[in-house]
Formats: structure tokens, C-alpha cells, sequence
């Protein structure tokens, strides 16, 4: 207790209030255009961090972490570009809402969602770290298959009623997307027709800028001079009730902890938090056919969940010295250069670096909140601005941020390929969504299943015996199941009702 | 009206990439023995994302080239395909002195699965600046304290230990290694890259993995792991109690050295230039320390030792890739 309250009172000296304040800032703006994302800003200011003191230096990379997840709801919900792959759910229904005059609304939930994952996951990351990480180690292959696999069902209900075909389509297509490559397990080249450049496959934020940025713009150019209704902003719903926070309560909760949970799995991050939270949300629902249609529970589930990514990626940093995400593993690597090994003796060895991560963890997360809060109603004013203004600017950022993401210009080609692709989808009426979840979980899916079937000897058997492997296969078979009779078998009955009731008019 | 500024402004972003692109690849002016250099900031390829442990000794040495040669290092990560799109693009950079790239044995075992056609003979080889050594690890409570106990449960029970492994990379090749030098036969299970397979030695899910002696050392201090075999010549300061594998019978040595390259057929006063630097850096009381306590090796070679050693090991990895049919289609 009395280490932590150190850790908070190293954060009241100006120096290192300055440092937290200027991440969360930055983190905030960068998270939130699309294309930078926090680990380039963290992996650029790195050098910047070798003169100064190590718990600075944290101070100053933990507060940009947090500001670039909270940042991306920002565009996913205005522009329906998410800001960071962490929020490509938030746009399934923080768009959506927006288009319906609530964007306001939109951006306070996910302002407050973003808060309250954050704070949960800060306080299992300080109560638990220790005891959690070593029970959380039970995870294996098995268990994460399971997992994965439940989330991946979900893509035959996600486009609506009368879309079952096309959702599973969808899904299909963005698991093929996720082949080309070196195969994960052996190595070898994969469907990349000969091509060196090929051997990266087809890189995930690429494709999503290429998705939802380019194939958004081009479809804005294609009607620039029709005039749209214009929606105004209004702060209609922008409060929320106590009745709404009472509503939702169980949804933060599970968010919060499903978050924490994916983010203490190691090479996962809050993409894949946010999406088994959205579909964990969307099947104890009771009203899953809202799900991408503008609804709350949509907009929190996502956004809970990534920021409680945070803290559950921080638990086997600093208990184990293992990196729980693309970020913490800069993290870690900055840790080194300041001649701090991570590991299991952390605690005991630089007991001020642990608290002081934990304590800038929480301000870091207070500050984005009252930032966020303050700035919602100017960048809000963004839905406003003129689309010939806009989309410049936006594809110059879509560029830059793709280029800088690998130094190489394949992935602007790649990026500018998916647009098109992504346009095409759109003009037939294909779900964005299913091919999302297609193409993020996919990989996971398919490591994991190799993986444990090397294991087991190439028996399925494990995937039923382990407990926690069960739950989730019964989950995902209880949803499947659901999802064929709401989506294939009732509307054919119906079908046949009606033609059958037609028939003696005819 | 709007239409057309709107095209015209993406015409223009689409012109500026292509001029960016185009300048590229541009060829360097023909060098002249008085021309000074390094006038602009020398570029260092990273083929692996920031953070890694390659991208760590990356920094650490540019840190202190910067301060040598007077012009800026900017670290370039570009991840992918364990290494071989960032080596590709050093492939593709001028050849003029200002872009250097860093690999480890992966530029090897990339050719030998034939995921690249070239090795490091593609380049202009500048110095090895650093090494560290494989090991064989487990969980501390774990039955087995070394390796031949390891070896007879595995050959008593074959295919039946498990052990993590990332297949297609340097640990995978040193565990066949050690299975041809015992004739034990571990289970194989592709868990991936180190932090996974840390995670999953200390959750039990599998029995043993190979290592780097950087990754296991802070596991090794907390007794949360043992060490049961190291594959150096002689043991590793800071992982004293740990035996070699030579000491324990078998004719493993797997070291992983940080090889710096330029493009083939930069001029040589620029390529001698930067190795004397690399040279310096190496000798740098800091780095000799931060090397030291990862328990690594703060090795430096350069020219012909560097050249046979390099040559070594590329034939030691395709001799295991031949046996165990590895990169066969």
C-alpha cells in the first residue's frame, strides 16, 4: 500500500505531471488519426526517453499508450475510420449512432466506457497482478482455440436478418485475406505467388485503413456533389442517466474483465479484446438484433474492453517480464535500455518503477477521461466540416500512417487495394463486420489449433476434456445453434408459410 | 467544381508518392576518395519490429555510432517474414554508405527453408557485434536437472516430452540438433516466439524449449526455470551452474551472433569506415556492461574471421535442414 502511494506521489512533481499529461495529449491525437498508432509514436519517442530518468521516461511512455487506445474511438465513431485496429468494433455501432444525429452520445459513451475499463482493469492489475498471472498461465493452446472459436461463430448472426449467407461469405473471405504469407508454423511461404514482398502478407493495419479509410473515401467522392441531409450535432443523449449507467452495468463489468483477460494473453492485444467483447455482449443480450444498428451496448462493450487491455497487458509485464502486447513489448524493450531487467524478480528489485507504472497507469487514465470530456464537443465539430476539406486530408494521413506503420510502400499499394475491395463489398451489400472478424482472428485461431493438436498427438479430444476449454465450446455450439435456427431455419419457414398461405390467390 | 479540386488534390498526393518512391531508388552519386562521410544520417535497418530483442542491440549500437561517426543513426523497423522484408529492402537500398542493415542466423535458416534466395553473401558483411548462446530450459520444479536425464526419459518414452518450440527458426534447428547428438525423440509443438514459449514452460503445457541465455536469465535468477544444457564452448558468466551440453556429452554449440551488413558494393572506404566504429562501439565500457548482464557475449569480429564464421554457420544450418528434409517441397 505504502509502495503504491510512493508510485502516486512521484506523479505530484511537476516534471513527471508534465511528462504524463504531454503522452496522454499526444497519445490521444495520434490514436486517433488513422493509421498512427500508438506503438509507432512509443517506438519514435524512445530516443527521446534516453536522457532522462527510467520512471520518467515510463511516465511518459505509459501515458501515450493509454491515450492512443482511448483515441481511436474518435474517428471510428465520427468517420467510421477507426483510429486504431483496438477500435474497428466501435465503428459497427458508434457510426451508425452518429448517422442518427447521437454523436455526442456516441463519443460520451465511448469516453466513459474507455474510463471505466480502463479504472477496472487498473485495480485487478494492482489488487491481483501477482496470484492472476499465475492462474492465467493455465491458458494454453487449447483453452485460447476455445476462446477464439466462440468470438468466430458470431460471424454468421453479425449481418441482420436475411444475411446468413452472406455474413458467413464475409467471414470467409477475411480469413482468406489472412493466409497469404509465411505459413505461422512451418515457415514456408504461403500463397504469395513468388513474391518476396508477398512473404509479409497482407498486413492487418493496411487492410483496415484500406477497408474502412480509402473504400469510405471513395465512396464520398462518388456522390461528392449530392447533397446529404446534413445531420447536425446535437448533445441529445449526451448525458448519461444513472438509469443508463445502472443498465449497463453488467456489460462494463464483463467487458472490463474480458478485456483484462485478453490482455494478459501473450501476442494479443485490444483488437481481439474488443471483438470477444462485442460478441460476448451481443449473444447475453436481449436485444442482439440491434448489434450494428446504433446501439449502446455495442459502443461499450468494445470500447471497455480495449482499454481494459491495458491493464491486463501489464500484469505479466511486470509480474513476469512477458510482453502482453505489441505495445508492452516496446515497453519492455525500454525498460532494458534503461538497464531495468525485466522478470519475476521486478517487484523485488525496482519496486519504484512497478508502482510507478501502476500509478501513472490510473492518472494517465483519469487524465485522458477529463481531456476527452472537455475537448468531445470541439472534435465532435469534425462530423461538420466539409467532405472536400476532409478527404485530402484524411488520405494523406491514410498514406503516411500505412508507410511509416513498415517503412515499406507495399503496404500503401496493399492499402489502396483494399479500399477498392472494400467499396466493391460494400456496393454488394456484403457485412464489413464478419470480414473483420474473419481476418483479425483467423491467425489465433489457426496457431493455436496447430498448436494444440501438435500437442495432444493430433487428438480433438483435450478441446472437450480441459473444463475451460469445454465452457467455451459449448458457448460457441449453444450460439451456433441459436444463430441457424434465428437466421436460416425461421425465415424459411416463414418463407413457406407464406407461400403456401399465396398460393390458392395465385 | 468541387469534384475536380478534390481529384486534383488527390492527383497531387498521388504524385508526391510517387516522387517520394522514385527518389528511392535513385543511384548514388559515383564516390570520390575525398568525398566526406558521413555528411547525413546513416539509416539502420531493423528487419524485426521495435521492441525485440534484435531491435534492442540495434539501439544500444546506434546509441553509441551515433556519437562516433557525428550524424544521427535513425533505427528503420521493418518487420515480417522472420526478418527477410527488411533484408529484401537492404538488398533494394543504394549501395552509397548511408543505409547499414542488422540480421541474426535467421538470414540463414531463411535461405536454407528457401523463404529468401539469398544469404549474407547478398552483402557487403561490415561486423558481428554481440552474441549469445541457446539454451535448453525447463521449469524449476521439473523431473529432470540436465540434459542426459532429459535424453533418457525421452529415448525410454519417445514422442512424449514435449517441448515448445518455434519450427522453421534458429530454436528449432539447435532442438534437432540436440535429438541427432542423443538420438532422444522430444514432441514437437510449434508454440512461437519467445514470450509464448516462456508462458507456456512456466504454465506447465509443455516440458522444455530452447532459449536464448538473455530471455532465461531473469527466470533463472527468480528459480522459476532451469537451465539444463547451454550450447556455447565454455559456460556463460551469470548462468555459472548451468553446464554446457559439451560438458554433458554432446556436440551442441548454437551460438546467435548480430551480423551488420551495407548493400553489395558500397564503396569500400565507407563499408571500413563504419566497421572501425562498429569496432569502437564494441568497445565501449557501456555496452561491454548491458551485453554482460544479459549474459551475452560483447564478441566482435570482422573481415576474414567474420567471413569463416559466418560461412560456418551457414553450412551447419543447411547440413540440419538437408537431414531433417527442412524447405523441401
Amino acid at each position: 500500500m505504502q509502495e503504491i502511494l510512493s508510485g502516486f506521489a512521484h506523479l505530484l512533481a511537476p516534471l513527471p505531471m508534465f511528462y504524463v499529461i504531454i503522452g496522454v495529449v499526444l497519445g490521444i491525437i495520434v490514436g486517433a488519426i488513422p493509421g498512427l498508432s500508438g506503438s509507432m509514436l512509443i517506438a519514435l519517442a524512445l530516443p527521446l526517453t534516453f536522457y532522462m530518468s527510467s520512471l520518467h521516461a515510463m511516465d511518459l511512455l505509459v501515458a501515450m499508450y493509454v491515450g492512443s487506445i482511448s483515441g481511436g474511438l474518435i474517428t471510428a465513431i465520427l468517420l467510421r475510420i477507426p483510429g486504431t485496429p483496438s477500435s474497428i468494433v466501435t465503428t459497427f455501432d458508434g457510426y451508425p449512432m452518429a448517422r442518427q444525429g447521437k454523436a455526442g452520445r456516441a463519443l460520451m459513451l465511448g469516453i466513459v466506457s474507455s474510463f471505466i475499463g480502463g479504472l477496472v482493469s487498473w485495480a485487478i492489475l494492482i489488487i491481483a497482478a501477482p496470484p492472476l498471472s499465475r492462474f492465467a498461465l493455465q491458458f494454453g493452446s487449447f483453452e485460447i482455440f476455445s476462446l477464439v472459436l466462440a468470438a468466430l461463430v458470431l460471424i454468421a448472426g453479425m449481418g441482420g436478418e436475411g444475411a446468413f449467407f452472406r455474413s458467413l461469405l464475409a467471414g470467409f473471405i477475411g480469413l482468406f485475406v489472412a493466409c497469404p504469407g509465411l505459413d505461422p508454423v512451418t515457415s514456408t511461404p504461403r500463397l504469395t505467388f513468388g513474391s518476396v514482398q508477398m512473404t509479409g502478407g497482407f498486413g492487418l493495419l493496411p487492410v483496415l485503413i484500406g477497408m474502412f479509410g480509402i473504400s469510405q473515401i471513395i465512396s464520398d467522392i462518388t456522390n461528392i456533389e449530392q447533397k446529404l441531409e446534413k445531420i447536425p450535432f446535437t448533445f441529445r443523449g449526451m448525458f448519461l442517466s444513472a438509469a443508463d449507467m445502472k443498465k449497463s452495468m453488467g456489460n462494463f463489468i464483463r467487458s472490463s474483465l474480458i478485456g483484462t483477460w485478453v490482455g494478459f494473453l501473450p501476442g494479443i492485444g485490444g483488437n481481439v479484446g474488443s471483438i470477444i467483447a462485442y460478441s460476448a455482449a451481443q449473444s447475453s443480450s436481449k436485444n442482439p438484433e440491434e448489434f450494428g444498428s446504433g446501439c449502446d451496448e455495442g459502443i461499450i462493450a468494445s470500447e471497455t474492453a480495449n482499454n481494459a487491455t491495458i491493464g491486463g497487458a501489464f500484469i505479466p509485464l511486470l509480474t513476469l517480464g512477458i510482453p502482453g502486447s505489441v505495445i508492452t513489448a516496446i515497453l519492455m524493450g525500454a525498460l532494458i535500455l534503461h538497464d531495468i531487467a525485466p522478470g519475476p524478480l521486478l517487484f523485488k528489485q525496482h519496486p519504484d518503477i512497478v508502482y510507478g507504472i501502476m500509478a501513472v497507469v490510473f492518472v494517465a487514465n483519469l487524465l485522458m477521461f477529463v481531456i476527452m470530456l472537455f475537448a468531445s464537443y470541439g472534435i465532435a465539430k469534425i462530423i461538420d466540416i466539409p467532405k472536400a476539406f476532409m478527404i485530402p486530408a484524411i488520405l494523406l494521413f491514410c498514406v503516411i500512417g500505412t508507410f511509416a506503420l513498415n517503412n515499406r510502400f507495399f503496404d500503401v499499394w496493399i492499402m489502396f487495394g483494399f479500399g477498392l475491395f472494400g467499396f466493391l463489398l460494400e456496393k454488394l451489400n456484403m457485412p464489413l463486420g464478419p470480414f473483420i472478424i474473419g481476418l483479425v482472428l483467423s491467425p489465433f485461431a489457426e496457431i493455436h489449433l496447430r498448436s494444440a493438436l501438435m500437442a495432444s498427438g493430433g487428438s480433438l479430444l483435450p478441446f472437450v476434456t480441459r473444463p475451460i476449454s469445454l465452457v467455451f465450446v459449448v458457448i460457441s455450439l449453444a450460439t451456433l445453434a441459436w444463430t441457424t435456427r434465428k437466421s436460416l431455419l425461421l425465415p424459411y419457414f416463414a418463407r413457406r408459410k407464406s407461400l403456401r398461405q399465396n398460393k390458392p390467390a395465385i | 467544381m468541387k469534384k475536380w479540386g478534390v481529384l486534383l488534390l488527390i492527383f497531387l498526393v498521388f504524385q508526391g508518392m510517387l516522387f517520394a518512391e522514385g527518389s528511392r531508388e535513385k543511384s548514388a552519386p559515383a564516390a570520390t576518395t575525398q568525398e566526406a562521410y558521413p555528411v547525413r544520417p546513416v539509416k539502420l535497418i531493423v528487419p524485426y519490429a521495435a521492441g525485440g530483442g534484435t531491435d534492442l542491440i540495434g539501439r544500444m549500437v546506434a546509441q553509441k555510432l551515433e556519437q562516433i561517426i557525428g550524424q544521427p543513426v535513425p533505427i528503420i523497423n521493418i518487420g515480417g517474414a522472420s526478418g527477410g522484408l527488411g533484408m529484401q529492402e537492404l538488398l533494394k537500398s543504394p549501395a552509397d554508405g548511408y543505409t547499414i542493415g542488422m540480421d541474426i542466423i535467421n538470414i540463414w535458416t531463411r535461405k536454407a527453408l528457401k523463404t529468401n534466395d539469398f544469404g549474407p553473401e547478398a552483402f557487403d558483411l561490415l561486423a558481428q557485434c554481440g552474441t549469445y548462446y541457446l539454451v535448453e530450459a525447463t521449469r524449476f520444479a521439473s523431473p529432470y536437472k540436465n540434459l542426459k536425464e532429459l535424453a533418457e526419459a525421452a529415448k525410454k518414452q519417445p514422442d512424449s516430452i514435449q517441448e515448445a518450440t518455434n519450427i522453421g527458426a534458429i530454436t528449432h534447428f539447435t532442438t534437432l540438433s540436440f535429438m541427432d547428438a542423443t538420438g532422444a525423440k522430444l514432441r514437437l509443438v510449434h508454440i512461437g516466439d519467445g514470450a509464448q514459449r516462456i508462458t507456456s514452460v512456466l504454465g506447465g503445457h509443455v516440458e522444455t524449449t530452447v532459449m536464448g541465455t538473455h530471455e532465461v536469465l531473469p527466470y533463472y535468477q527468480s528459480k522459476e526455470m532451469r537451465v539444463l544444457g547451454v550450447a556455447s564452448p565454455k559456460r556463460i558468466p551469470g548462468l555459472e551452474d548451468a553446464p554446457t551440453m559439451a560438458e554433458q556429452g554432446m556436440d551442441v554449440v548454437q551460438p546467435v551472433d548480430y551480423w551488420f551488413y551495407m548493400p553489395k558494393g558500397s564503396p569500400k572506404e565507407k563499408v571500413s569506415y563504419i566497421t572501425d566504429a562498429l569496432e569502437k562501439v564494441m568497445k565501449d565500457p557501456e555496452i561491454i556492461r548491458k551485453m554482460s548482464e544479459m549474459a551475452m557475449e560483447p564478441s566482435f569480429l570482422r573481415d576474414g574471421e567474420l567471413l569463416k564464421r559466418v560461412d560456418a554457420q551457414g553450412k551447419n544450418i543447411f547440413a540440419i535442414a538437408e537431414k531433417h528434409n527442412l524447405g523441401k517441397k
